[in-house]
């Protein structure tokens, strides 16, 4: 899927190899590691974890496979010592649930790509202040009660916001994908 | 937070639990994570809703992929997961310093 022959330890820069795909694939391996714990700062912890072990291990990375099935696998890992740890294994979603979400990511690049086109596409429709609001709360990581104080509206009106273009999002990005497949 | 998705989405006995229903208890759920409210029992509770519905499976494996890529998108228009790797910034991410 990467690319073809040879392992990271032969390539003339490892480090900017490394850092080209996991911007390629940071959201993808961040999903799985969130689909396997939904405590979402355990699940960014071990995400932090993971990036780092596989950075460090990126030698060890045969060139050409899968870079994001290779998190994955490291990502389980992880995420079983970081839960046993901290005393928090129950805060872990049971096996065959997690596999089957798991197995529900994993598809094709190129299928990835047209997905994360009509997720671009569709944010790009909303409005200025419906962008805020998401980038406020994702990219931010801004407590919708700030969110709410800072914009004067309240708790209620601006979750509710936020859920209504959630759902557009989703309703959007569906009727595109639909309408790709019947072209 | 979590007394506004109390609001929303909790399906009741006599109520068949739709896809919209799922949507509300994805969004509610992930969102609670994301403000640190979830209880041992939320979670164990939407798992067993995970575990009981295919298409809650699935709309909370979409969710979470476009949950995790809005970053990006919001940042760059998603330039960076539908082209070519691309060279690597003159820093690591942040993460990795």
């Amino acid at each position: 899927m990467e690319e073809s022959g040879g392992t990271a330890a032969d390539r003339p820069d490892p480090d900017a190899e490394f850092l080209a795909l996991l911007t390629r694939h940071e959201s993808a391996l961040a999903a799985c590691v969130h689909a396997l714990i939904p405590v979402w700062q355990d699940a960014e912890d071990v995400l932090q974890e993971t990036r780092v072990t596989l950075w460090r291990k990126f030698a060890d990375f045969q060139r050409g496979s899968d870079f994001v099935a290779w998190g994955r696998t490291v990502a389980r890992y992880i995420a079983r010592t970081h839960l046993r740890r901290t005393g928090s294994a129950r805060r872990v979603l049971r096996d065959d649930v997690a596999q089957d979400l798991l197995d529900r990511m994993a598809r094709p690049a190129a299928e990835d790509d047209r997905r994360q086109k009509a997720l671009a596409d569709c944010t790009e429709k909303l409005g200025g202040a419906e962008r805020e609001l998401l980038r406020r709360f994702y990219s931010e990581g801004t407590k919708i009660t700030q969110i709410a104080a800072d914009l004067g509206r309240s708790l209620h009106g601006t979750y509710m916001a936020l859920s209504r273009i959630r759902r557009a999002l989703m309703e959007c990005i569906e009727l595109r994908l639909r309408q790709e497949e019947t072209a | 937070v979590t007394a506004e998705r109390g609001k929303m989405g909790q399906p009741s006995d006599d109520e068949d639990v739709g896809r919209r229903d799922f949507f509300d208890l994805v969004h509610g759920f992930v969102t609670a994570s994301r403000e640190g409210e979830l209880t041992e029992s939320e979670i164990a509770d939407f798992e067993q809703l995970l575990a009981d519905n295919p298409e809650a499976r699935r709309l909370y494996a979409e969710y979470l992929e476009a949950t995790l890529a809005l970053p990006s998108v919001l940042v760059d228009g998603g330039a960076s997961g539908t082209s070519s790797p691309q060279p690597a910034s003159s820093a690591p991410p942040q993460s990795l310093r």
